[in-house]
This record gives structure tokens, C-alpha cells and sequence, in this order.
């Protein structure tokens, strides 16, 4: 019992490895013949973050993108911004196509420091849409509330 | 261990189809954008940054490897192994971001929605995969050392 045992262990392993090989020979076929692979450093694959105050005073037509939920921008939201649910719908992605031209910089927002949605919509902009202009609202929503708050 | 009973061996054709459907499907959205793969990775703060591109370029491979995989009997059993183990490895990455309240999406199948009750979501498939390989990888090795050779079951010998 505790030799078949073993032996059908050993047998698990060996296809294991088969297909982790026969896997792997994929991707690297796949990552040579594909051109958009991603960068092997986080600084050329990030989005760069800025600060709401740096933001304010650009002098270059801004559009704000809300890459929160549906909900979250339903219940308010930095006034101006276009929402994109979450990054998922591409009637969003359209409507915000139609009200970007040349020389506008995108700024995605999501909920919190600690949110991956705007990292994730921002990146999907500049790869679908091809802007190179495209930053994140460093803190998101909530920096943006506490900035608002502080202000008067 | 005695022979398997009719039903017992559709049921399992049907599991083995759904799980192999879900991994070759998420398999090939990760693998038609690693970019966004890798940045949906990233988010989970688990592993530095050319690992995660390593992983986001490998993984999507290994999961549509072992979803054809299951369909042939040869590798089965091995297959069914790595689903095990990757199904437990993809419920503990969850549970780590549900815990640390990281407000990400899963990954899972491309980029989706984010938030915690998202994660939930997430966090219940990969036990459910991981409890469904669980099922098909014990009565694999249980029809083995049963002694009793019963055929694979009706299409899964088709390859």
C-alpha cells in the first residue's frame, strides 16, 4: 500500500514537471514573439503619482477619470471627473475618448492610499489609448476630502 | 476502494470540465495581456517587482497547460496536482489582501472590479477550485490503488 502509494506521488510529480516544462517553453515563446510585454522595472511600469496641490495649479486642460465604483461616484465624486467603474465598462471608456484631445492630462482617482484601482485604470489608458500624459491622484478620494477640508 | 458508480463518474467528467473550462479561460485572458496581469500582481505586495513580472508572464501558461491537461490521460494526475496546489496558492494571496484590507481586484481573470466584498468573491471560488481538485485528485489516486482499472471516463480519453 505504502509502495503504490509512493509510486503514484512520484507519477503526480513527474507530469508535474512535464507540464511546468512544457509551460514554460509557452511563455517563452509567447514573451519573445509578443511586442507589449511588460517592463522588468516597477519605476518603467508604474503610473507616476501626483499630489492634488500640484495638480491645482497646472496650467495644461486636465480631465479627471474616478476609476472607483459606480456607487462611489454616484454618491459624489471630485467635481469634473469622468467615472469608469472600476475600470471595467468600455461605454466609460468611450465617453471619456470623446472628451480627451491632444495635450489634456488624465488624472485617475480610486478611493484610498491603499486602492489599486487607479494604478490599474491609469495603466489600461495609456496602453489602450496610447496618452502619455497620464498620472494618479496620489491618496486618491480621500486625500482629495481631507485637502478640501483643510482649505477654508 | 470498489468500482465507481455511474454517477459518481459523470459527476466527475463534469467537474473535470468546469475546472479545466475556468483555468484554460483565465489562463488565456492573462496570457493575451500580461501587462495588466503583472499590474494586477503587483497590487498584492507580496513579491518584488521582476518576480512579479516573471510570474505574470509564466503563470497565465501553466494554467491553460494544466487545463488541456486534464483532458489527457497521461497527465492527468499531475494536472490535477498543480491545480491543487495553485488553487491553495491563489487562496492564501487572497486572504492575505482580504486581511491587509488591500482595496485591489483579484487578478484572476484580467483586470475586474476591486474591493473587499470582490476579494470575498474570490476568496470562496479558490477554496471551491481548490476543494474541487481536492475531490478529483482523491478519487484519481483512490481508482488507482484500488487495483481496479476502471476506462477514464467517457471524453476525458478523447485527446
Amino acid at each position: 500500500m505504502m509502495d503504490t502509494r509512493k509510486a503514484i506521488f512520484l507519477r503526480a510529480v513527474r507530469q508535474a514537471g512535464l507540464i511546468l516544462l512544457i509551460a514554460l517553453i509557452a511563455a517563452v515563446i509567447a514573451a519573445v514573439f509578443r511586442l507589449g510585454r511588460p517592463g522588468w522595472s516597477r519605476a518603467q511600469a508604474m503610473i507616476p503619482e501626483v499630489d492634488w496641490t500640484v495638480v491645482r495649479n497646472w496650467r495644461d486642460p486636465v480631465l479627471l477619470v474616478d476609476a472607483r465604483s459606480a456607487a462611489a461616484y454616484a454618491r459624489d465624486h471630485i467635481p469634473g471627473a469622468l467615472p469608469l467603474f472600476g475600470g471595467a465598462g468600455d461605454e466609460a471608456m468611450a465617453a471619456l475618448v470623446a472628451a480627451w484631445h491632444p495635450g489634456t492630462r488624465l488624472v485617475v482617482y480610486c478611493d484610498s492610499p491603499r486602492c489599486d484601482a487607479a494604478q490599474s485604470a491609469a495603466g489600461r489608458l495609456r496602453r489602450e489609448l496610447g496618452v502619455e500624459e497620464v498620472f494618479v491622484l496620489k491618496g486618491g478620494w480621500s486625500a482629495w476630502v481631507d485637502g478640501q477640508n483643510r482649505k477654508p | 476502494m470498489g468500482r465507481w458508480t455511474k454517477p459518481q463518474t459523470v459527476i466527475a467528467l463534469l467537474v473535470r470540465l468546469v475546472l479545466g473550462a475556468i483555468f484554460i479561460y483565465a489562463g488565456t485572458i492573462k496570457a493575451l495581456d500580461p501587462a495588466a496581469f503583472a499590474s494586477a500582481v503587483d497590487a498584492y505586495r507580496l513579491l518584488p517587482y521582476p518576480a512579479v513580472v516573471a510570474l505574470a508572464l509564466y503563470l497565465p501558461w501553466v494554467e491553460i497547460a494544466c487545463g488541456l491537461g486534464l483532458f489527457r490521460p497521461r497527465i492527468q494526475l499531475g494536472a490535477l496536482s498543480l491545480l491543487f496546489v495553485l488553487s491553495l496558492v491563489f487562496t492564501v494571496a487572497i486572504a492575505s489582501a482580504w486581511i491587509r484590507d488591500l482595496d485591489i481586484s483579484c487578478g484572476c481573470f484580467g483586470a475586474g472590479a476591486t474591493g473587499a466584498a470582490v476579494l470575498r468573491h474570490s476568496l470562496l471560488r479558490s477554496v471551491t477550485l481548490a476543494f474541487l481538485s481536492a475531490l478529483l485528485l482523491w478519487r484519481e489516486q483512490g481508482s488507482r490503488t484500488g487495483g481496479a482499472r476502471i476506462p477514464p471516463a467517457a471524453g476525458g480519453g478523447v485527446s
